[in-house]
Parts: structure tokens; sequence; C-alpha cells
């Protein structure tokens, strides 16, 4: 599958931009604008889809939102919204959505005519016209429709999925209403819809049948002469927010509380099978009266197991992953997967010298290394033992991984060749002294593997049987038996998960923000002792040492401290 | 090592040199950017290299807590473990020890604190430094001394200089007869409080030992004392280094400081300001330090310097996106800090292109002339400029003239 962009919302006249994205793919997903971690400089080496994806709602901090500002400046940028965040338009589609999804908390229930954004000054009201302006001043090339999703915990009551079926429709026609009578070309945006009727699978049909039917009353005057026979004619392509479809779905309070170990409770994951084919179940009713020719896009899977079952059961084409690829690349994990995956005679020819990741009890491996835990401390292989590094070049079985820590390479020098690949035991050092730039190297590796899983699907997809690539109809028996070849060889990620979460959270308390003040309490209890300590490290040792030890630990307070401490956990360096 | 002077000011003490040191040639005056931990906070090796930066400083005692030596030899020294291909610096790990543990007791023998790994009581002495050094394989390493707060005055001063010469000949023997001074250049640090009598006996021992040591250090500064007397101290010591050994100013990170050294002899400094302020959302620039927290950046979509060649400001990313992400992401925190390691590199460069080109006085004037443009001509930067023969005042009309002891700050409007 192809999924091709030919000059979206480009001004007349202006050279025509075509991107092609080879679907089934990841998007990147971004937070503020940004990708999370990685710089300019970074995000120009990736080599990930060039699908970007910007939540408006933080922006809503000032008014009028900032990136509107750079439209006003250039009237003449075609996007505004590409130059603001530094990402060519020749190389990234860029969608735009009010709402950010990926960072669900409880907020206060949607109105007929404005929905509940959340941005760090608090909690912002704005009208599906107003999201529109804003919009049209950033000229995304696709923006989502603004959606009625409640950011409560389910179950649903009817009445609130029969007003989300009704707002999510009434919404759309408003935005199709704005968006066609548009004069200026640059706005007439294609739009994204996000599907409606939450958890319950008729109501999902029945949304999805309400867009398709005949417009009548007052919707029709308004839209049969812009060209409109149904709401659906207006939409470019689908929209699955699959967080609210968990069970498990619970929006975080509007103030997060500080994350603590004891806090901390496991993810059941028992019963993630039934939970996917639940999800798959009400995807499936949403899109079985709706065109196969427009694209699909999943946010917020969970695990690659998902994704394969989205992509075989739902046939979903662009997938937001960076719940989970972001979110483990935090918690100290470095992805070591690949579709397909491994078969036992690639395994014992990999190299031995790089470990592979954790054998559950059950028999099923790991999709990654959490590198928090000690026994890589002393381990000097690459991130993943399923690919290869930039230095060693090109393999039979297993695939280089272009990241920035396996693919090392100086800017400084053109065609520089790659350095060596930064080690695990280096990021788990880096992770140990709570150094932001693990982060960034596991971000980058995180993303390539996404990339690479990706590109194995569309292999496997267009594989004849004979085993040689083609152009034709997707090769869904290859497919369906790898899918379960990946789902029985792989462990789900939760479990791996919730350990490095463990030991993320203790290097947290103990260097993060708060630590300082963490350690100032606990030297003011240990006050009264302290000239004991002394003393007794003049004489040469005593067994009290050992509370000294657990300070020293603690780091000590910071000298030197310019600046009261900033929300980002960069305060905690010590000289 | 080899130690080559390129060029001299014929107006100030300022040198342009060639330094080549295992790892390559590093172009001396330099600003060496701190990456305590064997990371610049954030960033990685590749991006330090792409920013041009050929010399870069770990803390001892903070990668012998951890990952510790024995990870560090498994690695193959330091350079290996963080990827980093130019040179390196380390300290010795005796100002942490002071400046971290209130536990630390000086002997002679050596520094005696707690082992954060045991809580055992442990020595640090000379030839365990060295030796912990020999480890990491930096390319400069530093003698251990008696560190003592800037500001202290009385017989422990002198008692610690005394022992720093000591410790000196200890770390010199160590290191001599462990066969590293092939690869490695010790460098000694002169010490003596901010009393010149003391600088002036220690630094007579310390040249006495020139044949020995890469280079010399002027360490004890940056403690708080006043700009007034940091100076003089500085240009004491710089005076009576020999001139065929670099010259290292422990702690120095301000442009304005940084200047004033170099004019004064100095080739070498390090310091963490310039990082740690950018995490914080400070961005330096020839017009000034810019704190992009303040809400009168929110708006503003120009790039920090529209002149910078570092990859942040070349790739457009504006104040108004700076601020929007300041403390709430981390990129923000790289972006700023590419940008001012690249600014302080600029700083740098631009005084070795002047010196080179006989034009360091007026470079001085300039720079100064603009950076304080508004907050006023600091008088210890007046005085010490003076002192080797340039007048950044010269020529400017009704100078604001400050006793501001700071650095330049922006402060939001009232």
């Amino acid at each position: 599958m192809v999924l091709r962009r030919e000059n979206l919302a480009a001004p007349t006249g202006s050279q025509p931009i075509t991107i092609e994205i080879d679907t089934p793919a990841a998007l990147t997903w971004t937070s503020r604008g940004i990708v999370p971690h990685l710089t300019r400089d970074h995000v120009a080496q990736s080599t990930s889809a060039g699908w970007v994806h910007v939540p408006f709602e933080s922006f809503l901090e000032r008014t009028p939102p900032v990136p509107t500002l750079q439209h006003q400046q250039d009237p003449t940028d075609p996007k505004p919204l590409h130059t603001f965040l530094g990402l060519p338009p020749e190389t990234h589609i860029m969608s735009l959505s009010l709402r950010d999804p990926n960072n669900a908390r409880e907020l206060p229930p949607n109105g007929d005519k404005s929905i509940s954004a959340w941005c760090v000054r608090g909690v912002r009201k704005v009208s599906p016209s107003s999201f529109l302006q804003y919009a049209f001043a950033c000229r995304p090339d696709v923006v989502v429709a603004p959606a009625d999703t409640p950011y409560t915990a389910p179950p649903f009551s009817q009445r609130r999925i029969h007003k989300n079926v009704e707002r999510s429709a009434a919404w759309l026609a408003e935005v199709l209403k704005s968006i066609s009578s548009s004069k200026a070309s640059a706005e007439k945006i294609p739009i994204l819809l996000p599907l409606a009727g939450l958890t319950v699978p008729k109501a999902r049909g029945a949304f999805s049948y309400l867009i398709r039917e005949a417009l009548t009353g007052r919707e029709a005057v308004e839209l049969i002469p812009l060209g409109f026979k149904c709401l659906d004619d207006g939409v470019w392509g689908y929209l699955m927010e699959l967080g609210p479809l968990r069970p498990s779905y619970l929006p975080l309070p509007i103030v997060a509380p500080t994350p603590l170990a004891d806090e901390i409770k496991p993810t059941s994951y028992e019963n993630e099978e039934e939970i996917v084919s639940g999800i798959v179940d009400l995807l499936q009713n949403s899109l079985k009266t709706l065109p196969v020719s427009k694209p699909r896009i999943a946010i917020t899977t969970q695990s690659p197991h998902e994704v394969l079952r989205l992509v075989s059961e739902v046939g979903i084409d662009l997938f937001d992953v960076s719940s989970w690829s972001s979110d483990c690349a935090r918690k100290g994990i470095g992805f070591d997967f690949t579709f397909p995956a491994p078969k036992k005679a690639e395994e014992s020819s990999s190299n031995t010298v790089v470990g592979t990741p954790t054998t559950r009890p059950d028999g099923k491996v790991d999709v990654g290394h959490n590198f928090f835990a000690s026994t890589y401390a002393h381990d000097f292989g690459r991130i993943a033992a399923n690919f290869l590094d930039g230095e060693m070049g090109k393999g039979e079985i297993h695939q280089v991984c272009p990241c920035i820590a396996c693919s090392p390479k100086s800017t400084e020098v053109e065609d520089a060749s790659f350095d060596p690949p930064h080690t695990r035991a280096y990021i788990h050092h880096l992770l140990q002294t709570h150094e932001m730039s693990a982060y960034a190297l596991l971000e980058s590796h995180n993303a390539a593997v996404v990339a690479s899983f990706f590109a194995g699907i569309r292999r496997t997809l267009s594989t004849t049987a004979e085993g040689s690539s083609s152009k034709g109809e997707p090769n869904i028996d290859l497919f369906s038996k790898e899918v379960s070849n990946f789902i029985s060889y792989y462990a789900l990620p939760y479990s791996l998960l919730d350990e490095a979460t463990h030991d993320w959270d203790s290097v947290e308390k103990s260097r993060g923000k708060g630590s300082l003040k963490r350690a100032r309490d606990a030297d003011a209890i240990t006050e009264g002792k302290e000239s004991d300590l002394e003393a007794s490290i003049a004489l040469g040792g005593s067994q009290t040492l050992g509370e000294l030890v657990d300070r020293v630990k603690l780091d000590a307070p910071a000298v030197l401290l310019l600046d009261p401490a900033p929300n980002v956990d960069v305060d905690t360096d010590v000289i | 090592m080899q130690f080559e002077i390129l060029a001299k000011c014929k107006t100030t003490r300022a040198r342009v040199s060639r330094m080549t040191l295992a790892h390559g040639p590093t172009m001396l005056p330099t600003f060496m950017p701190v990456a305590t931990q064997a990371a610049i906070k954030g960033l990685t090796a590749q991006q330090m290299d792409s920013l041009g930066i050929t010399l870069i400083l770990n803390n001892t005692y903070h990668l012998n807590l951890r990952p510790g030596i024995k990870v560090l030899q498994e690695a193959g020294g330091a350079h290996k473990f963080q990827g980093w291909k130019k040179n390196l610096l380390t300290d010795s790990g005796g100002f942490q020890l002071v400046s971290l543990s209130k536990f630390t007791k000086i002997t002679e023998e050596g520094a005696l604190f707690a082992s954060p790994f045991t809580g055992e009581p442990t020595m640090l002495t000379p030839e365990e430094s060295i030796s912990i050094q020999h480890s990491i394989g930096a390319d400069i390493i530093m003698q251990l001394d008696d560190v003592v707060p800037s500001l202290l005055t009385g017989p422990r001063v002198s008692e610690a200089m005394e022992r720093s010469v000591r410790w000196l000949d200890r770390c010199i023997a160590y290191h001599q007869k462990s066969g590293q001074d092939k690869t490695q250049n010790l460098f000694a640090i002169v010490q003596g409080g901010l009393d010149l009598t003391l600088r002036g006996r220690c630094l007579e021992e310390m040249v006495k030992r020139k044949d020995d040591v890469g280079g010399f250090a002027v360490g004890g500064l940056s403690g708080g004392e006043a700009k007034d007397t940091f100076w003089r101290v500085v240009e004491y010591c710089a005076e009576r280094l020999p001139d065929d050994k670099p010259r290292y100013c422990m702690g120095v990170g301000f442009a304005e400081d940084l200047l004033v050294c170099v004019a004064l002899g100095i080739d070498m400094a390090d310091c963490v300001f310039p990082t740690r302020t950018a995490r914080f959302g400070v961005a330096l620039t020839f017009d000034g330090p810019l704190n992009i927290r303040l809400a009168k950046h929110h708006k503003d979509l120009n790039p920090i310097d529209p002149d910078c060649p570092c990859p942040t400001c070349k790739s457009g990313m504006s104040k108004a996106l700076l601020h929007h992400l300041v403390t709430e992401e981390t990129v923000a925190a790289h972006a700023v800090t590419q940008h001012n390691i690249v600014f302080q590199a600029r700083v740098m460069s631009g005084a070795r292109d002047a010196i080179l080109n006989d034009t360091f006085p007026e470079y001085l004037h300039t720079f100064f002339a603009r950076y304080f443009k508004g907050a006023g001509y600091p008088r210890w930067c007046v005085e010490a400029l003076r002192s080797v023969g340039v007048d950044i005042l010269e020529g400017v009309e009704n100078p604001r003239i400050v006793d501001d002891n700071g650095a330049k700050w922006e402060y939001a409007e009232p």
C-alpha cells in the first residue's frame, strides 16, 4: 500500500509536493511540538516515516497561540507550522489535532460548542470554529476534526455515548462548512475524522452510518451546494483513538502526582488478547460501512502485538506507537525485536557477543532490554542483538540499525565514517547517573526499530509465494503465519516495562527532580548524628558509616544553583 | 605533547598556540566544556564533535563513583566508553572531595573520606589519584592538590599550598614510574589562596619542576572571591608561569572572565556555567545572556542569534519555540546547550583570530562595548585589561562603569 500526498493544501502556483509513505507505517508523535529528547540535528538524521503529528493544545497557554504568529509574521509562508517547528515541508507531512490523546488526564466535560483542552496553565475551552481558525493559521497538511472524546473513566453512560456521536457529527459538519466555503486554497485542508461511538459497537456503527447518510435539513441546505452528498464526502481519512477503548483506561487527574515506587502497580495484561479482540471488534464495527480507500490511523497502540492484529484484522495504515516507544525509551528500554520474528536457525548464527533480550518463564522473549539492570554494567555490546551497527556495515541476516546510538556519526566532516556504536554499558551508566543523553539515544533507537518493524510488515505483505517481491495483492497467508510466529515468539512488553519503571523510579527518586530536597530532609534527620560520624571517620571507621553511605548515594546538595529548579529533570548535577 | 606558540599579541600577554595531544590538536586559547559524568548533559559525543569541540573535561571523582574504574578499564578507557575521539582532561578528584563531602580529612598522606561504595574510610593519595586518572586515560591529567575554600585565610592556606607542592612531587614520581607520561600529560596546580606572597612561593617551587609537567593550572579561584582579587591573582600567576607550557585557569566560564584571562596570558579554562545555565533556559550571546524563560521572549520568532552557526540557530529554532519548551521538554535544554557551547567557542576563536591578526585589543574593545551595552563596563575588567595595556574605555563617550562582581544577567522588565 502506498499513501500518496500530492500538493495537499499547497497554495496555487507553488511547486507540487509529493511525499510517498509506504504503509503500514508509524507516524512520529510530538510533545509540545517536538520529538521528545531529540534536537533538530538528530531529527534530521532520522530515517523514520515522514508523517509528524502535532497536538495543538500545549500552545493554548498563550493567546493568540504562538504558532499562529508565524503566519502573521510572514503570510506568504505556505507552511508556517512546518517553519515554526523546523520540519521541511518537502519531507514531512504534518497533521494537527486539538487534543493530545496520549496526554490523557481527567478534564471537565465538553459542551455542545466547546471542547476542554489541557495546557500547563490549566484547562482551556475551545470551540471547533476557533480551533479551525488556529489550523488555518498553521496550515498543516491534514487536520483532525475536533472529537467529543470524554476524558473520564469508562464505562460511559448511554447518554454520554449518544452525545459523543451527535456532537462529533455536528462538529464535523461545522468543520466541513468552514473549510469548504473558505476562499483561500491554503485553507482547504484535508480532514481526518475521529470515529465516534466509544465502547459500544452499535454506537460506532451508527456513527459511521450517520456520516454516510444523505444530508438532510439545515446541513443539506448548507453543504449540498458545496458539493457534499454526505458528511463522509468531506473526510479524507479516519482516526481511531484506542485509549478510551481499553477497560483499564483511567485518565490522570488534572494535576498528576509525582510517581513514586509504592504507587506503581504492575500492569495487568492477563487478558490482553481479549482486550485487543474487543478493540478489533469495535473498530470493525466503525469501518464496515466506510469506504476502504480512505487512510486509517490508529492512536495510542500499546504493543507491537496489538499493531500486528490491527494491521491484519482492521487494516490500519498508520500507527501512533509513541505511547510505548517513547515511554520505553524514557524508562531505559532499548528495543531489540524484528518482524518477522527470528527463526531458530538465525538465532544460532547471530552474533554471540551481543546478548539477546531476556526469555520469560513462558519461553517468550522480551522485545527489548531494560538497561537499568545491573547485568548491563559490563556489557560492551551494541544495543540490539537483532541489528548490526553502522561500523560493521551490512550483514546477510541482520539489518543495520541507523539510529544515533548504533550508527553514530559526526557531521563535522562530510561523509565521515561511522563511529563505534554506543554500548549497553554506557547507556546503563547514563541511566544510573540520570544523564539525559540516555533518553536521546534510546528514543532514536526505539524509533528506528519500530520503523524497521513496519518495513518488515510491508515486506512480508508484498512477498509472493515464490519469495520475490511484488506490487500485487498482499500476501495474507504468509503475513498471518508471521503474525502468529511473532506473537508466540515475543512476550508482551508489560513485564519489561514494569521492571524498567521500578528501576527508573528508584534512580528518579535519588537523582531526579526533588532529590536535592529529599537529600536535605534526610540531612536534617541525621543532623544530630553527624558529629559522631565525623569523629568515627577520624578514628578510622565504625558501623554507623552505613547511614553515611546512603547519604552520599543521594548526592550531596549542589552548590551554585543559580536558578530555582525547573520542571525538567535537569537540575541535579553537582560540581 | 607538542606545544607550539603561533602568535603573541603585541599589546597584551595573550598568545595563540597549538597543543597536540594523543587525540589530536587543540588550538589555544580554548574553553573546555564539562562532561562531568562522561556526557555533556543531553548531548552525544558525535554532537560535540560536530560542534567542532576538540577538548572536553571529565570529573575523576564522579567517574570513579560511576561507572567505576573497573568498567572504564574494561571499556579501554574513558574515550572509548563515551565514544569521544578528541582530547580529554580529567581533574584529580580533590576539589569534589572538598565540595561534595563534609567528611573529608586531609592528612599528609592524602585525603581521607568515607567511600561511597562501602562506607569504609578511604584514602585518596596523590599516587592513587594519578593511578585512577591513568585508568580513565585522559590526555591531560591533574595533580592531586590540597584544596581549601578560596576565601579562607590563615595558616591553613599556606599549609595547603606547601602540601600541594609536596603532592606534586609524588604525582610526578608516580606518573613517570608508570610510563604513562608518554601519552598522558600531568599538569601542576598553583595554589596559595588570594595571598600573592603564597602564590609567589608556590610558583617558585612548581616552576622548578617545569620539565616534569605538561602544563600549569591556576587553582583555588572562582570560589566567591572579589573579581578584583581574582584577576590580580591570575595576572600574578600567568606572568610568572613559563612561556613554553600551557596555562589553565580552573573554573572560569563567563565570557568577560575568559577574555580577561586570555589577555593576561591564560590558554585554557573550564566551567559548568555555559552548559548548566543552558538547562535553565539562559542563552549566551554577544549582546549578553538571554533568559529565554522570561515572558518577553514568548513571541519572538527569531533565533537566539541569527549569525550563530550552531545547529539550534542555523535551523531557525525561534526564541518563541524555545520559550514554549524550556523547563518542559529536555530538547530545550539540549538546544540551548549546543548554542552555548558554540558561543563559548566563538568567543575564543574570535580571540585567536584577533591575536593572529594582531587586532586583539580591538576585539576586546568591540566585545565589551557590545556585551555590556546598557549594563555598564565592570570596573574590574577595565582595570585588569589596563594592566596589560588595553583601555576598553578608549574613545567611549561617558562610559558607565559598574562595581558589580557578578556576571551580566537578563531580568524581567519591571
